[in-house]
This record gives C-alpha cells, sequence and structure tokens, in this order.
C-alpha cells in the first residue's frame, strides 16, 4: 500500500509515468507476493524492505520495475506501513472506548443514589454513591479520548524521507513529491524527516499504557470489592467461570486479572518507548527495531484490556444490598464527620472534631453505636435534638453534590464527543 | 546530610534547575498549602459558609512566617499526615473563634493536591519559557548552518550528506511539538480539588460545587467535573511529557557526544581551560555537559513508569500512591529543567567544525555519494539495474582501496551514459542535499509561525 501510495504521488508530480504508478498499484498486493520467498530472502540480506522490494518488481513489466520503491528507503516504507496500520487500530480503539463510555454511564444513571462506604487508604470513610465511584472512572476514560483526538494528528504522519531525511534522490521536488504521496495515503507531510525524532510514537504508547493504568485501577478496585468480606461487587458470572482447581466454593475474578497485568505490560512498554527516542545520527542502531514491536503488541495489548473491561462492566453485578450493609457494620461510625459538621456551627469545626474523636473512641471501647455514644456525650446534649442526629447519621442524607457531579461528568462526555465529530 | 544529586551542593549545579528547585522546595509547598487553605475560606465567605472576616483574618494569617517548621515536622512525625500539623500551625495564628472556620469541611488530599498543581502551574509555565529559550537556539544554529554539509549516518555507517542545520532543525520540531503538547495538556493538569474525604463534598451539604468554582478561582485552577483523588492522569500525563522533554535532551547529548569522538570531532562543547579534563591523560577534553544529559534522561523515564503506578489507585484514596507524587514530580520538574538548561548552553555555545565535517565526508573515497550516482543513471537504465551497477562499482573500491569516481569512468554502462563532467557533479556532495535546506526553512517558519 505504502510503496503503492508512493508510486502513485510521484506520477502526480511528474516524476515517474502514471502507467507505471498504475501497474505497481495493480501489482502491490499480498496475494501477488510469495511470503516464503522473501522471508527466505530476509534472513539471507538482513534488511528487512529489500526482499518485498524485489518480489514487487518481479510482479511488473520490466520498464515499470524500474520505477519500483523509486528514490525511497527501508525506514520510509516500514515507518508509514505502520502508521497505516495504527490508523486501523485508532478506529477499533475509538470504537471500545466510545462503548466503554456507554456502558459506565449507564452504572452513573443506575446508581445514581446507590448507596455504599467510600473507603480512604483501605478505611471506611463516609458514604459515596457507587455511581460516583463508575463516574470518576468515566470522566477519566472521557479524558483519554480528548488525548486521542489530539494526539491523532500527529501519529498520522508519513515517512517519506530518503536515506538519511534530505530526499536527495529527488533534487528539488522532494517536497512536493512527499506532499502528493501523503495525500494518497490519506496521511500528513511532516515539516522534516524523523526517522531519529520519534516523539510522535512515544506518546501513543504514552497514552495507551494511561488508559490500560485506568484499567488496571478498574480491575483492582473491582477485584477488592470483590473480596469475600465485601462482596459488593462480583464479575459476571456463568457456570463455571472463575472455578479453583481444588476449592468448590470459589468464583474468582477472571477479567481483572489480565486487566491488571496488562496495565503493568503497557507501563513498561511506555518506558521501552521512550528509550527509542534516544535514536543517534540519521538512524539508530536497535531502537527502531524496538518499536517495530512495542506499538503494535501495546496496540493489542490495549485494545485486549478494553474488550476485557467492556465485558466485565457490561455484566458487573452490584450488590446493593451487601453496600448497604457493609455501610452500617460499625454501628454507625462511618458517619462521625457528618454529626461533626453538624455540631461545627455550635461549637466551631476544631472543637466539634475533639468532640466527636472522643465520642467514637468511646463507642469503640464500649461497643455502642455512634449514635448511643453521641446521645451520651456531655458536650454534645442540648446542642442537637435526637431527631437531628438521626438525620445527621443518614448516609442518604450525606451525599454532597454527588448527583450533580455525575450529571456534570456525563454533559462532558457527551461535549466532548460533539466537539471530536466537529474536529 | 544532602543524599541525592537533587540535594547533594556538590552535584546539584550539574543536574538540576536553580529556578525550578525554588518552585518545589519545602518552603514553596507550606506556602502553597497555606495559600490552599486561605482561598478556601474566601471563597466559602463569599458564599456565606463562614464569616468574612473569619476568611480575612485565615488569610492574613496564612504565610509561611507563621509557620514554626521544626514543630511542625515533629507533629508530622507523630500524626503521620501532611496537612493535620500545618492546619495546627495556622490555628495557632488565629483567635479561638477564627479558629473555628480554618480548613472548614476540607480534607487532606484536597489540600496538597491543590497546593501541588499551584506548584506545577508554575513548573510548567517555566518549562514553556526554557523550551522557548531553546527553540531559539536551535534557529540560530539552523539558520547559521543550513547549508553546512557533514555526512549524514545511518546504523552507524556513513551514509549520503545532509547539513548540520539539517540535523538541528529535526531537533527543533521535536522540541516545537512538545511545547504544543505542553499547550495541549496544560489545562488538564493545572487542575485543584476540593471534594472532601471521599470525593462527595457531604461536608458543604449541596455548596460543594460552589466552593470548588469559587476556590478555583480564586486559584486560578481549572476544576474537574469530578473529584480526581483516585484519578491521577493528569499528573501520569505531566511525568510523561517530562519524560519526552527529557528523552529529547538525552537524545541530542547522546549524538553530540558521538559526533565529539576523537575520530570524528565534526562538534564540542562550549570549552574552557581546564574543563572535562581527565584526571590523568593531560590531552583529553571529555564532554561534561552530555553525561549529565544523558543520565538525566534515563532518570526521568523511570518516573514515568512510577507514575503510571500511582494511576492504579484504589478505593477513594490510594494507599500509597499520593506520597509516590509528592516525591516523582518535583524530581521529574527539577531533573528536567535541569536538562534543559544545560540543553541551552549545550547549544549556545556549541563550537561546530565546518573544515572536519567536510573532511569526514571525504573518506569514504566517493562511496557516500553512490545513491546519487545510482539515481544519475536510473533515468536511463533503470533504478534497480543502476543499484547493480553502482554496488558493484562499490565493492571493487573497497575491496581495492580505490576512489569512485575512477571505478565509474571505467564501468562501460556508466561511461556510455555518462561524461567525466556529468560524474564529478553527482559525486559532489553539495549538489546531494535534496531539500534539506527548504525543510530547515519550513521548519523555522512553523515555529515562528506558531508564536
Amino acid at each position: 500500500m505504502m510503496e503503492a501510495g508512493l508510486a502513485r504521488g510521484q506520477a502526480r508530480v511528474g516524476m515517474i509515468p502514471q502507467e507505471a504508478a498504475d501497474e505497481i498499484t495493480e501489482a502491490a498486493k499480498i496475494e501477488n507476493i510469495d511470503t516464503d520467498g522473501i522471508i527466505a530472502a530476509y534472513k539471507k540480506k538482513g534488511a528487512r524492505i529489500v526482499p518485498l522490494v524485489h518480489a514487487l518488481v518481479g510482479q511488473v513489466s520490466e520498464e515499470t520495475g524500474r520505477y519500483v520503491h523509486w528514490s525511497s528507503t527501508t525506514q520510509d516504507v516500514i515507518d508509514t506501513g505502520l502508521v497505516l496500520q495504527y490508523r486501523q487500530a485508532i478506529v477499533a480503539l475509538e470504537d471500545l472506548l466510545t462503548k466503554l463510555e456507554d456502558v459506565m454511564a449507564n452504572h452513573c444513571e443506575t446508581h445514581r443514589n446507590t448507596l455504599m462506604p467510600g473507603r480512604t487508604v483501605m478505611q471506611q470513610a463516609s458514604p459515596i454513591s457507587f455511581g460516583h465511584q463508575v463516574a470518576v472512572w468515566l470522566s477519566e476514560l472521557n479524558r483519554h479520548h480528548d488525548r486521542l483526538d489530539q494526539i491523532k494528528p500527529r501519529l498520522m504522519t508519513c515517512q517519506i524521507s530518503g536515506a538519511v531525511g534530505n530526499l536527495a534522490t529527488v533534487g528539488d521536488q522532494g517536497i512536493a513529491m512527499r506532499k502528493a504521496v501523503a495525500e494518497e495515503l490519506g496521511l500528513k507531510a511532516p515539516a522534516i524527516g524523523w526517522h531519529c525524532s520519534r516523539d510522535r510514537w512515544a506518546e501513543m504508547a504514552g497514552l495507551l499504557a494511561m488508559i490500560g493504568a485506568t484499567l488496571a485501577k478498574i480491575g483492582q478496585e473491582v477485584s477488592l470489592l470483590a473480596h469475600t468480606e465485601i462482596m459488593e461487587l462480583a464479575e459476571p458470572y456463568v457456570a463455571g467461570r472463575g472455578g479453583s482447581s481444588t476449592l468448590p466454593q470459589k468464583r474468582n475474578p477472571i477479567l481483572c486479572q489480565p486487566l491488571i497485568a496488562a496495565g503493568r505490560m503497557l507501563r513498561e512498554r511506555a518506558a521501552l518507548n521512550l528509550d527509542a527516542m534516544v535514536a543517534e545520527h540519521g538512524r539508530p542502531v536497535g531502537a527502531a527495531q524496538i518499536e517495530y514491536t512495542l506499538l503494535p503488541e501495546a496496540f493489542t495489548l490495549c485494545g485486549g484490556a478494553l474488550e476485557n473491561a467492556l465485558a466485565l462492566l457490561d455484566g458487573l453485578q452490584v450488590n446493593k444490598k451487601r453496600m448497604r450493609e457493609n455501610l452500617d457494620m460499625a454501628g454507625g461510625m462511618i458517619m462521625s464527620e457528618a454529626v461533626m459538621m453538624g455540631l461545627a456551627p455550635h461549637i466551631g469545626r476544631n472543637e466539634a472534631h475533639h468532640v466527636v474523636f472522643d465520642a467514637c473512641a468511646r463507642a469503640n471501647e464500649e461497643g455502642l453505636t455512634l449514635k448511643q455514644a453521641v446521645m451520651e456525650d456531655p458536650h454534645i446534649k442540648g446542642k442537637l435534638e435526637e431527631s437531628q442526629i438521626d438525620a445527621l447519621i443518614d448516609p442518604a442524607n450525606y451525599l454532597g453534590v454527588t448527583s450533580e457531579m455525575i450529571d456534570e461528568v456525563l454533559s462532558e462526555v457527551k461535549a466532548s464527543r460533539s466537539n471530536r465529530a466537529e474536529g | 546530610m544532602a543524599t541525592t544529586l537533587i540535594d547533594s551542593d556538590y552535584f546539584t549545579g550539574m543536574y538540576t534547575s536553580p529556578r525550578m528547585k525554588e518552585i518545589f522546595c519545602d518552603e514553596a509547598r507550606f506556602q502553597a498549602w497555606l495559600d490552599v487553605e486561605a482561598a478556601l475560606a474566601r471563597a466559602q465567605a463569599r458564599l456565606g459558609i463562614i464569616p468574612k472576616e473569619a476568611a480575612a483574618k485565615i488569610t492574613e494569617a496564612a504565610t509561611i512566617d507563621n509557620v514554626d517548621v521544626a514543630a511542625m515536622t515533629e507533629h508530622f512525625m507523630a500524626s503521620g499526615f501532611p496537612i493535620v500539623p500545618i492546619v495546627k500551625q495556622l490555628n495557632n495564628a488565629l483567635d479561638e473563634e477564627t479558629r473555628r472556620y480554618a480548613h472548614w469541611g476540607s480534607t487532606t488530599q484536597d489540600i496538597t493536591d491543590t497546593g501541588q498543581a499551584l506548584m506545577l502551574k508554575n513548573g510548567l509555565a517555566y518549562l514553556d519559557e526554557t523550551l522557548s529559550a531553546v527553540e531559539d537556539a536551535l534557529i540560530t544554529l539552523s539558520e547559521e548552518h543550513r547549508n553546512t554539509v557533514m555526512v549524514g549516518r545511518t546504523m552507524g555507517n556513513q551514509a549520503i550528506p545532509i547539513t548540520f542545520g539539517h540535523k538541528t532543525a529535526i531537533w527543533l520540531a521535536e522540541f516545537h511539538r512538545h511545547r504544543e503538547r505542553l499547550k495541549e495538556y496544560r489545562p488538564r493538569i493545572e487542575v485543584g480539588q476540593i471534594a472532601g474525604a471521599v470525593g462527595t463534598n457531604a461536608t458543604l451539604g449541596d455548596r460543594g460545587l460552589e466552593v470548588l468554582s469559587e476556590t478555583m478561582k480564586e486559584l486560578d485552577l481549572g476544576e474537574a467535573p469530578i473529584t480526581w483523588h483516585v484519578s491521577r492522569d493528569g499528573w501520569a500525563e505531566a511525568t510523561f511529557l517530562l519524560g519526552l522533554v527529557a528523552a529529547t535532551c538525552a537524545k541530542i547529548a547522546a549524538e553530540i557526544s558521538l559526533l565529539m569522538r576523537t575520530e570524528i570531532a565534526e562538534v564540542s562543547e562550549p570549552y574552557e581551560t581546564g574543563r572535562g579534563g581527565s584526571s590523568t591523560l593531560p590531552q583529553k577534553r571529555n564532554p561534561v555537559i552530555c553525561p549529565t544529559v544523558v543520565a538525566t534522561g534515563r532518570m526521568v523515564r523511570e518516573k514515568v513508569g512510577l507514575s503510571l503506578d500511582c494511576m492504579v489507585a484504589q478505593h477513594e484514596r490510594d494507599l500509597g500512591g499520593g506520597h509516590l507524587e509528592w516525591t516523582l514530580l518535583p524530581e521529574a520538574f527539577v531533573l528536567t529543567g535541569g536538562a534543559l538548561e544545560k540543553m541551552l548552553e549545550l547549544l549556545q555555545g556549541l563550537v561546530v567544525d565546518e573544515a572536519r565535517m567536510r573532511e569526514n565526508l571525504d573518506i569514504t573515497n566517493g562511496l557516500v555519494m553512490s545513491e546519487a550516482v545510482m539515481m544519475g543513471l536510473a533515468p536511463v537504465i533503470g533504478r534497480d539495474e543502476a543499484h547493480h551497477v553502482v554496488q558493484d562499482a562499490c565493492n571493487e573500491c573497497i575491496d581495492h582501496n580505490r576512489m569512485l569516481a575512477d571505478v565509474l569512468a571505467e564501468h562501460p554502462l556508466v561511461s556510455k551514459n555518462l561524461t567525466t563532467d556529468e560524474i564529478a557533479a553527482l559525486l559532489d556532495p553539495a549538489n546531494y542535499l535534496g531539500t534539506a535546506p527548504q525543510m530547515v526553512d519550513r521548519t523555522i517558519n512553523l515555529v515562528r509561525e506558531s508564536r
């Protein structure tokens, strides 16, 4: 495809005959290539594109053969060829991101008011809704989608630069030819060659790693909330899935594990691509070879992680009852901050913090509920009625602006989509 | 007690940026925390949540001069959380009535995140300024050496001619993309948060979003639609940008050190007597800047991986991730800033040996011009056939140490189609620069237009 685009672009600027370009385009198909033959030639010669060029020359007339790979170089073909593949990969990525955003948006709506304990530094802290937790993920994913949109024009840049980047083989026609070839391939022409300027691809590897990290976080969160003692969430279950090889009772997380692992594998590729940026002279020894494997791997892993995340969240089992039980398990202690803030207007925030802190300590020692400890506290008596205390310790009254933030995220996703559609 | 390259009085000057150190030092961090507390109080006062006098007094008291750093440090060692101690210091400077309203409805991470966002904002502004200065230095070099012919090298082998300005313009284009990225990323990085313990702002009832907006207006920071206590992509993106910039610096430093090798000697670092001397070999002029920049690129690279780890945060607040970010981001800024400042010094004082570049171009007896001859023959005998003919001639030159011009003149297919003068013209490197000088112009124009 790249060789054919090159020939057509060159024909357009009058560099090679149009008939030659047509014949090359017709011949430049994978079914015309003897794959075993070019593999054998590659092993012998060690150059990656020469065997393919010879194979292509063998498919066209002798006259046209003179114009195949005209003024090109190996890295032009490999870089531009990969960019064409990345273009398809990005379409798949965008599709998966959109689907996952939709699934998350559904959870946000469904669980807007599904109460559960919020946890900080692994301890129960204060109530949240499950929809809030998912909206935080959704906002993050939407930013990745925005990032992808910004990166695309940089990544969709062809490499038509010649052996050391100056297009010397075609004299002063280089820039016009590059522009024509780029148009043929539907890519952007760079201002200057980038054989040794690999920031565009490093940026893509970085974004794939960030998406991987977001999905790993979600996989980790779901698996933490699926712990036997917590059981607020569970992976989609079908009989026999996730069974232990020995423990009959188990329903192990299946989708979370590869999500966490993929995040780590992608992380390493982001760093590896930064290594590939440190390229010497007109073409580096070894750096490009790293990129030819790491970016296709990263796209594949990230795509796999997105598909797993989609399956996980699409079929996610949310146990509202268990969330509520966990919220109530510590005798209402999770509502201590709410009581403190209820008391603060009467005695100041700092003093309220001391008083409620002491009440919590007493409740812990004496096995009281928060309400009991608060009702008995001499500093609180007379300041708050029982009905006020009941209202303060009801988690449903203590979600702050959760619902509004969910709405903001949902409208942000919509706004981002229409921005992207407008380009 | 200094132990690291960043802190050591001895080493720090070679690796870090003094300005970045100012932006990210302890005092700046404490003041940033206090600035957030004060902005929060003013925002709440404007919304009628706390009295106006309280906000005025909190603002007045929220200065590093009121902080007893030794006492606060001791308190931190005991409490294990960083904000409780500074709130206590702030309270010590307030009357009893006002004390009731300090840190109203807030949580530790709101203060640490928003405080660090203020520092990041300053760090990014300085990064932009320094990148711009590096661009200027590269514009100067690219213009000056637009037509300075040197050999291009691929896979460590001499390939065909380029100009030195072409090489520096590639660096310029790369730095320019970093500035474009910086502009795109900043609105996602310079974001604070007032979200409360688990991100719902429950302490503020239905006023949470107003408090968030007003506080961010006070601090001139952006706001996210929802809490990002465990959504750390903005900062991972910041670290990644620094990783990209540091990798570009490392590439340039590695390139300059390669071109500085005794056998090549086409460029060298700015030299002053005594600089880069070996501890034993009197003749040596070692690169001094390049090694530190190459090392910095690797150090910042590692921070990128760590920052991606921080993204994998649990529940409503992560265990340990925040701690990593307090150290890795300032380190990454201080190191990358250092690499850029060194890069600026290196590029501004770079010594370019044009005569040596020309000599190196000639050491292969004309072989570096073989592609030019091939393309001269191609219109007559086809590219593939021309490649065979010239490759045979090159092999003859290598095997018998002969000049390419002589071997070509003897070849019947060549002499039949090209005159001696035509062969000589094809072998002149200055005639085989393609559109390299025009690409230099385009790159410089691109940078200038975007400003």
